[in-house]
């Protein structure tokens, strides 16, 4: 535990005195935020129409910053985050492997089991602050109305939960490679993969099934509902578990292929 | 050669997979899947023949047997995770965090959703734009039963579908269970529900038309038959039968409902009795009665608080001359407050109609009488019904019924113990359900919406829709501006500057 603590540290560390990491997160929340501006002003819209309908007709019609708002913004958000995570976990191994610290790491005694947690942890930590920080979306929110709050934690749970299943992916690629861009774009194409497969599932045979289940973005949806359900919980920690596995039995052949 | 030797094993294994993809994407296993595949795998197998002593040798190295146990240790974690997935998704825990609980189902709903016992396909026609409401219901009822299934269907991109299905609304959904099928046009969860009742009950509720008596025919495909009638019943999953009173001693016990479609002729006592027993014990009657004659037809509804009278209904508005129909042909578009009627937006007209009121006296508790349908206040209730063959000339007299006048109500008849009670509609016409006129403008959908409540179906379970809780932000233009500068544009600059200072500072 203590040897993965100290991994964790030192990767965390490494992250937050590079500029990428900065750019990454600046960038992720100035992009939610050109959605967050762009969603807040349809809604307003809507919320002005159904103002006016039940003036004129005495219609009324509710109007939910939840579903219409929030609901979309977490949606958008969870695609950013495909974008954004390559580039975080580009470094993971990528780093240790181009400038030769890896050989150091593998003949300490710190096991590779730790070594792959202590990475995964700093680059998830990293993640996690970006979304912590994408928080502000609701709180604007909640200064100028009532958004439900259950909900709304709900659907930043999902992002938590589908951003690390993908930093679990980031962290295996890289672990492939010394190349942090190929580690980058391959991580960004394999989560282009399980983004998209979603599509082909539509129709009722066990394939669109099966496509539609290993979907990443698929299991958000209800998350941003404000729908709790174990079996995305189930799915995001196996999907996890098996690329962090993979990162084992990749780190594992760099010792015996020499 | 060579080639074969060289490539033999990776352009099989490629075969074989073009194969695999291609029966997915064709859905068969027919040549154009079989041939890739078989040769695929002789060209793998040619291929490792001719590398053989190759494979021995590396076989023996230490990396190779890493490698295979590597790869087993993969296998081995993967299938263990899918088994995992399998059985932990069997048990899975759904809770709907939203204060209206939105995207919960109704108890009822659920406990339909899992006694379901045959496979169930909600086929769904309507734009893209509105999927997104409709999948945040279907997906729940999905989730509750795994015999549930739904698709999507938008009828400007697949048209073959939405013609099979005879679609001609947006937004209808198709219910199907084998071969039944029940079409609803709300996405509510009352509606949705009641048509997956319908469709999968197994015992069919029958409606009996009576015979003997000269009334329009079921079986008849002219133009006084009840063709139309009877298939527009049976499209709705139920079955219409001919029933001859006389031979029986009592209604059959499957008789859901009873019509009385116009009978030319009295009814004998022993067939009123047997109809009095009916209702008593619950029962649904549809009379429809023409003007003229049949006075003991009258009296026997009389008794149940309906009041039909000596007359014919002449409709002076002059709005059914639109439609080529004279002053006894009189129109309705004002309809009463009924569950029958509730919504009902369509006209309907009724060719030589008599009067059909309905009046519960204070002391007759346990009745509930309404008008389902009702003239203009401009037509009135002919007495003198010489006047109207003769001449055509008929005029408003003191005696005459003033309009609006009735043509069809509803009552509801409690038993003698007062708990169940039986359901009556009356007509003061017959020929309005007729082939001739059942599909003009409302006719039919009234005559089956009339059905439909006498089969006491209507309502099979009622579910509170949970809307979502209205929750609106108030915000100024310029408060907008200033959240747009602050979310936008300050916020990452405060980070990129943030950065660049601990940067800065390292490098120091």
């Amino acid at each position: 535990m203590r040897k993965t603590w100290e991994i964790f540290k030192r990767d965390l560390k490494s992250y937050y005195s590079s500029p990428i990491a900065y750019v990454v997160i600046a960038l992720f929340i100035a992009v939610s935020g050109v959605f967050f501006y762009a969603l807040l002003t349809r809604f307003l819209n809507i919320q002005m129409q159904a103002m006016y309908q039940a003036q004129q007709m005495g219609r009324s019609i509710t109007v939910n910053v939840n579903q219409m708002m929030i609901r979309p913004l977490l949606a958008n958000m969870s695609i950013i985050a495909l974008f954004m995570i390559p580039m975080i976990t580009m470094r993971s191994f990528s780093e240790d492997k181009r400038s030769g610290t890896i050989e150091l790491l593998l003949t300490s005694p710190i096991s590779n089991t730790q070594m792959i947690l202590g990475k995964f942890g700093a680059a998830f930590v990293l993640y996690a602050s970006m979304v912590v920080v994408a928080f502000i979306y609701p709180v604007v929110l909640m200064f100028y109305g009532n958004p439900e709050i259950a909900p709304t934690l709900m659907g930043y749970l999902g992002l938590l939960l589908m951003g690390a299943a993908t930093v679990s992916v980031g962290v295996l690629i890289s672990s492939f490679t010394e190349n942090q861009i190929i580690a980058a774009i391959g991580t960004f194409a394999v989560m282009m993969l399980f983004w998209t497969i979603g599509w082909l599932g539509t129709g009722n045979s066990f394939f669109a099934d099966l496509a539609s289940y290993l979907s990443i973005i698929e299991h958000m949806g209800d998350f941003t509902k404000g729908v709790f359900d174990t079996k995305h919980l189930v799915y995001y920690a196996s999907f996890l578990f098996v690329a962090l596995f993979l990162t084992y039995q990749s780190i594992e052949s760099t010792k015996w292929r020499g | 050669m060579d080639l074969l030797k060289r490539f033999g094993i990776w352009v099989g294994i490629a075969l074989i997979l073009v194969g695999f993809v291609l029966s997915w994407i064709l859905g068969t296993w027919g040549a154009p899947v079989l041939i890739p595949l078989i040769l695929g795998a002789v060209l793998a197998v040619t291929g490792v023949v001719f590398n053989w002593s190759y494979i021995r040798e590396i076989s023996g190295r230490q990396t190779t047997k890493y490698g295979v146990s590597s790869i087993i240790g993969i296998v081995i974690v993967l299938v263990i995770v899918v088994i995992a997935n399998l059985i932990l998704n069997e048990f899975n825990w759904r809770v709907d965090t939203t204060a209206a609980k939105q995207f919960s189902l109704a108890d009822q709903t659920v406990k339909v959703l899992q006694n379901l016992e045959q496979d169930v396909e909600a086929i769904a026609f309507d734009v893209e734009s509105n999927r997104s409401r409709l999948e945040d219901r279907l997906k729940e009822y999905e989730e509750q039963s795994s015999k549930f299934s739904w698709r999507f269907v938008d009828p400007d991109k697949k048209p073959e579908i939405a013609k099979q299905y005879n679609i001609r609304n947006l937004g209808t959904i198709v219910v199907e269970a084998g071969t039944k099928t029940e079409r609803i046009d709300s996405y509510s969860e009352q509606n949705l529900t009641n048509a997956l009742i319908k469709v999968t009950r197994t015992e069919t509720k029958k409606v009996y038309f009576t015979t003997g008596h000269g009334e329009h025919a079921i079986g008849d495909d002219g133009e006084s038959g009840l063709q139309s009638a009877s298939a527009a019943i049976e499209e709705q999953n139920y079955v219409a039968e001919k029933l001859f009173l006389a031979n029986l001693d009592s209604i059959p016990g499957d008789a859901s409902v009873v019509v009385i479609p116009g009978p030319q002729t009295e009814f004998f006592d022993k067939e009123f009795n047997m109809l009095a027993q009916y209702i008593d014990k619950g029962g649904n009657v549809f009379f429809m009665l023409d003007p003229q004659g049949s006075p003991r037809m009258k009296d026997f509804l009389a008794k149940y608080y309906f009041e039909p009278g000596d007359n014919i209904v002449v409709d002076a508005s002059g709005i059914g001359q639109l439609f080529g129909a004279g002053p006894t042909v009189p129109l309705v578009n004002n309809y009463g407050d009924h569950t029958i009627t509730e919504g009902f937006g369509l006209m309907s007209f009724y060719p030589l109609a008599r009067s059909m009121g309905v009046n519960v006296p204070s002391n007759a508790s346990g009745y509930s009488g309404n008008v389902l349908a009702q003239t203009s206040r401009n037509s009135w209730g002919e007495t003198d019904l010489d006047r109207i063959s003769s001449a055509s000339q008929a005029e408003q007299d003191p005696e005459d019924m003033a309009g609006p006048v009735p043509l069809a109500s509803a009552m509801e008849v409690p038993n003698s113990s007062g708990s169940v009670k039986g359901r009556l509609v009356a007509f003061g016409d017959s020929d309005f359900a007729t082939n001739r006129y059942f599909n003009a403008q409302g006719n039919g959908d009234l005559f089956m919406n009339s059905v439909n409540w006498l089969l006491q179906d209507e309502d099979l379970i009622s579910v509170r829709p949970n809307a979502p809780e209205d929750r609106r932000i108030q915000m100024s233009q310029s408060q907008v501006r200033t959240v747009l500068i602050l979310v936008v544009i300050l916020l990452p600059v405060l980070i990129l500057v943030v950065g660049g200072v601990m940067y800065w500072t390292r490098r120091r």
